[in-house]
């Protein structure tokens, strides 16, 4: 996923980790939808995270034909369609092994960056 | 909806290369998402025109769009891949068992390739069924050709020289009508499949320049196809192992296709092994050709290749415009 422009961070670092962040809060919400899930990254980051809107797209798209995700179209009110996705199992054991990793990581992390004492 | 919005989904949709029904649940999902976008934009009071370049800027490129939305369906299955490789493998067992002599088995392999091929091209989407297609092309402009053979060579010695006696007209009249059919059955097919992506026809034509340079080899030798497959001889079995190898190149070369995600892979496989096969079996068929003759060669088969991109070019995308939810 691209990002507008770089904003204190590697934009490669939040492009590995796209996949697992869509599958996060879809797998929290149950069933969610691209511009939910684009505003929802944007206030929860605070900003920070600001992606260019049209590439969250492709990347639902390529975590369902994986099987990971789900799509389903649904009528709106006012007879828009809207698509929502959902995880599959499959997913959701991915998402909770990238998350184990991702905390191990993190933690590595953090401890060999600390400033060592003395 | 907003004239720039509906611009913007056409460029999309123009370079998207997918099968109609994907591309219409593409485009329809992003159209909710700038109806959305726009909507909220405006809550926050910018103008109509405003919001919608506002929601076009932050959305990026409509190719690079495009793209990544094409790559992320582009993907077959290995299945595919293995259903997509079978016509140039049965090919190439025609002609490693040299079966392709015997009338019965060779009219059998390609009504199996024909039927095949105009079932799944009904079903429509399939990611296996264009290098099925382009084998299921062949019989039926050979049967067209073979058919009108010899009321055309009765036709041209009866008008330029007087002799014999014309084919009756309604002989003619029949074979035209049949001839007609089958070109404007392929040539629609073709120009459907170009107008959805000028690759998935070279992928077609992808075996033509190699069946074409055989068939124009063995063919004024032999007299025409009957007599081949009755009075067949040795010095045809020769080249069976190196058209064998050819088709199974072939047939490596539409499975990577089909695993293939970025598009410059898949053209550069499909020029690259589509003038590599020809260039091989024109070598192979004729003899030593030289420097200058193999690169005239590979320059046929280049321009062979790339007339689907020209035939897009002129024809354009030609989808159904459908009714966008308007903003």
């Amino acid at each position: 996923m691209q990002m507008a422009e770089p904003r204190g961070y590697d934009s490669d670092l939040l492009r590995g980790n796209t996949d697992s962040l869509l599958m996060f809060l879809i797998n929290e919400h149950g069933q969610t939808y691209g511009y939910r899930l684009i505003k929802e990254i944007e206030e929860r980051s605070n900003g920070y995270f600001h992606f260019k809107e049209g590439t969250v797209y492709p990347a639902l798209r390529k975590l369902e034909n994986d099987g990971l995700l789900q799509g389903e179209w649904k009528k709106l009110p006012n007879g828009q369609e809207r698509r929502y996705y959902s995880i599959t199992d499959q997913g959701r054991r991915l998402l909770q092994e990238k998350l184990a990793m991702w905390q191990s990581f993190s933690i590595a992390m953090a401890q060999v960056m600390k400033p060592s004492e003395g | 909806m907003q004239r720039h919005v509906a611009a913007y989904l056409d460029e999309v949709r123009n370079h998207l290369y997918l099968d109609p029904r994907t591309e219409r649940r593409v485009i329809n999902e992003l159209s909710t998402h700038f109806d959305e976008k726009v909507e909220d934009l405006r809550d926050q009071g910018l103008s109509e025109d405003e919001a919608a370049h506002s929601a076009l800027a932050s959305f990026g490129d409509a190719r690079n769009i495009a793209r990544l939305l094409y790559e992320a369906h582009s993907r077959g299955s290995w299945t595919d891949a293995l259903i997509g490789c079978q016509p140039h493998l049965i090919v190439a067992a025609l002609f490693a068992t040299h079966v392709w002599r015997m009338p019965l088995l060779l009219g059998s392999a390609f009504a199996a390739i024909v039927v095949i091929a105009l079932l799944a091209w009904r079903n429509g989407g399939v990611a296996w069924v264009y290098s099925w297609m382009g084998y299921a092309a062949l019989p039926l402009l050979l049967l067209a050709g073979y058919l009108s053979l010899d009321p055309l060579s009765r036709t041209v010695a009866f008008v330029f020289s007087g002799q014999g006696a014309p084919p009756p007209l309604w002989h003619v009249g029949l074979l035209g009508a049949l001839d007609l059919f089958i070109l404007w059955l392929v040539a629609a097919t073709a120009i459907a499949v170009a107008r959805r992506d000028w690759l998935l026809l070279s992928l077609m034509l992808l075996p033509i320049p190699v069946v074409g340079l055989w068939l124009v080899t063995v063919l004024p030798s032999a007299g025409i196809l009957g007599e081949v497959v009755r009075g067949f001889e040795a010095r045809f079995s020769r080249w069976d192992a190196s058209m064998g190898y050819l088709f199974v190149l072939l047939g490596a070369t539409t499975a990577l296709f089909v695993r293939l995600r970025q598009r410059s892979l898949k053209v550069l496989a499909v020029i690259v092994v589509g003038i590599v096969g020809g260039a091989l079996a024109a070598r192979t068929l004729w003899g030593g050709l030289g420097l200058f003759r193999t690169l005239a060669v590979a320059l046929c088969l280049f321009l062979f290749l790339t007339v689907p991109l020209l035939l897009r070019t002129v024809l354009g995308h030609g989808a159904q415009k459908d009714p966008l939810p308007s903003a």
